[in-house]
C-alpha cells in the first residue's frame, strides 16, 4: 500500500463471485462493486502481491491468477493471466482442503493446504507457459501454521508466515519456511511486517483489540488498523481514528 | 512510537469518527482514508495528518504546483510551501512560478504569506 501502487484495491468474496473495487478509481459502495470476477467453484482466499500488479483467487478447485491493469491513474478490470487446477480427489477419503494463498514473487505463489496434516505448496507461473507445482513443504505437526501472507516492500522477506504460538517465518519459493528468529509476544490474527529505518517491525492486533508493535502494546481498544509508508492508522472503540508516526517502538527518533 | 491521546481538538493525529467505523484502506496518493460504517456504507475522509504528510512529500519532490492545489482545496495554510523547505523554496522560485502558472494563484499565495 505504498505510492504509487496504492490503488485502494479491495476484493470481497461472495460465493463464486469476486467483487473487486479499486477505491482510488471509483468509490463504489457495497454490496455493489466496480468489477465482478467469476470463479468455477467457491472462493476461499484472495491475495495481492506486494506491488499490486497481480491478484490470486484461491478456490476449491484451483487458483486463478489475474493481472491488475491500469491506464494512467485509473484501474481497469483485472484480466485472467493463468489458472492452476488442483487434481480432483472426488470421493477420496483424505479430503484436501486449501486454506490460504500468498505471493512469494511476481512469478511464484504458495498455498497452505491441509490434507491429514498441513503443508505448503509452491507454484511457479510465467505468462507464457503453464503453471507447475514446484515444491511441497511438509510442515511438522508440532508448530501448526496459523497464516501466510505476501510481503510488501521488505527486501529480505519474500513472504511470511506465523504459527499458532506467534513465531514468525520467512516463506520463500526455494527454501520453504525458515524461522526469522522472532517471536511475537502473543499470536496476532491480523498482522503486517513493516520496515522502519532498516529494522523489521511486526505490527498486529489480537482478537480482543490489543494493538502491538513488536512487543510494545500501543492500544487496548483497537478495532481495525492499516499501515502506510508514513503512518500506522487505527480506529478505536471510542470512535477515534489515530495516526502513529512510524518510528522504532523503543522511541528512537528518525 | 507514540500513540496520540484522545484529544481531537488539540492533536491533529487524532480525529473523531462516527461510532463503530472501521478502516477499509488508506490511499496516501490521494491523502484519503476509507472507512466502513456499521450500516455498511463507505465514507472517505481526508485526515489532516495524511494531507499534511502528502503536501510535505510533494514539496520534497519540488512538485509545488500540485502541493499548492492541495493546500487550496484542503484549506491548509500555504506557508507550509516555504516553511517545510526554506532554502529549497528560495532557490527554486522560478520553478514555483512556472508550476503555478496562473496570476490568481500567485496572488492567493502571496496574500497568505505571513
Amino acid at each position: 500500500m505504498s505510492p504509487p501502487n496504492d490503488y485502494g484495491a479491495v476484493a470481497v468474496i461472495d460465493g463464486q463471485t469476486m467483487k473487486v473495487t479499486p477505491l482510488r478509481t471509483a468509490n463504489v459502495p457495497p454490496p455493489m462493486s466496480l468489477f465482478d470476477l467469476e470463479t468455477i467453484s467457491t472462493a476461499i482466499d484472495v491475495a495481492f502481491d506486494g506491488l499490486n500488479t497481480l491478484m490470486a483467487v484461491l478456490h476449491r478447485r484451483g487458483v486463478d491468477i489475474y493481472e491488475w491493469k491500469t491506464k494512467g491513474e485509473r484501474s481497469l478490470c483485472p484480466t485472467l493471466l493463468t489458472a492452476i487446477k488442483f487434481e480432483d480427489h472426488v470421493g477420496s477419503s483424505n479430503a484436501r482442503i486449501p486454506l490460504q494463498v500468498c505471493f512469494t514473487s511476481a512469478e511464484s505463489l504458495c498455498i497452505l493446504v491441509h490434507q491429514e496434516q498441513l503443508s505448503i505448496e509452491a507454484y511457479d507461473f510465467s505468462q507464457v507457459a503453464e503453471v507447475s507445482l514446484a515444491d511441497v513443504f511438509d510442515l511438522p505437526p508440532s508448530s501448526p501454521m496459523a497464516c501466510i501472507s505476501s510481503a510488501c516492500g521488505l527486501s529480505d522477506v519474500e513472504a511470511y508466515a506465523q504459527d499458532r504460538s506467534g513465531r514468525l517465518f520467512n516463506l520463500s519459493r526455494r527454501g520453504g519456511l525458515e524461522p526469522l528468529g522472532r517471536q511475537l509476544s502473543t499470536p496476532l490474527p491480523w498482522y503486517e511486517l513493516v520496515d522502519i529505518n532498516g529494522q523489521t517491525v511486526a505490527i498486529g492486533m489480537t482478537r480482543n483489540g490489543h494493538l502491538y508493535a513488536d512487543s510494545k502494546l500501543l492500544a487496548k481498544n483497537c478495532t481495525s488498523f492499516v499501515v502506510t509508508d508514513d503512518h500506522l492508522v487505527f480506529t478505536t472503540s471510542n470512535h477515534f481514528v489515530k495516526f502513529v508516526h512510524l518510528l522504532l517502538p523503543e522511541g528512537k527518533v528518525n | 512510537m507514540e500513540v496520540p491521546g484522545d484529544d481531537p481538538e488539540g492533536d491533529e493525529r487524532c480525529r473523531s469518527i462516527e461510532r463503530g467505523g472501521r478502516l477499509v484502506t488508506a490511499m496516501p496518493t490521494t491523502m484519503s482514508l476509507v472507512l466502513q460504517m456499521p450500516r455498511g456504507n463507505l465514507e472517505t475522509i481526508y485526515p489532516r495528518a495524511m494531507v499534511v504528510a502528502g503536501i510535505r512529500k510533494l514539496v520534497d519532490e519540488k512538485n509545488y504546483g500540485r502541493a499548492f492545489l492541495y493546500c487550496r482545496s484542503q484549506r491548509v495554510d500555504m506557508n507550509i510551501l516555504y516553511d517545510h523547505r526554506p532554502e529549497q523554496f528560495l532557490s527554486s522560485v522560478a520553478l514555483f512560478l512556472d508550476q503555478l502558472d496562473d496570476v490568481a494563484h500567485i496572488d492567493l499565495f502571496l496574500s497568505s504569506l505571513r
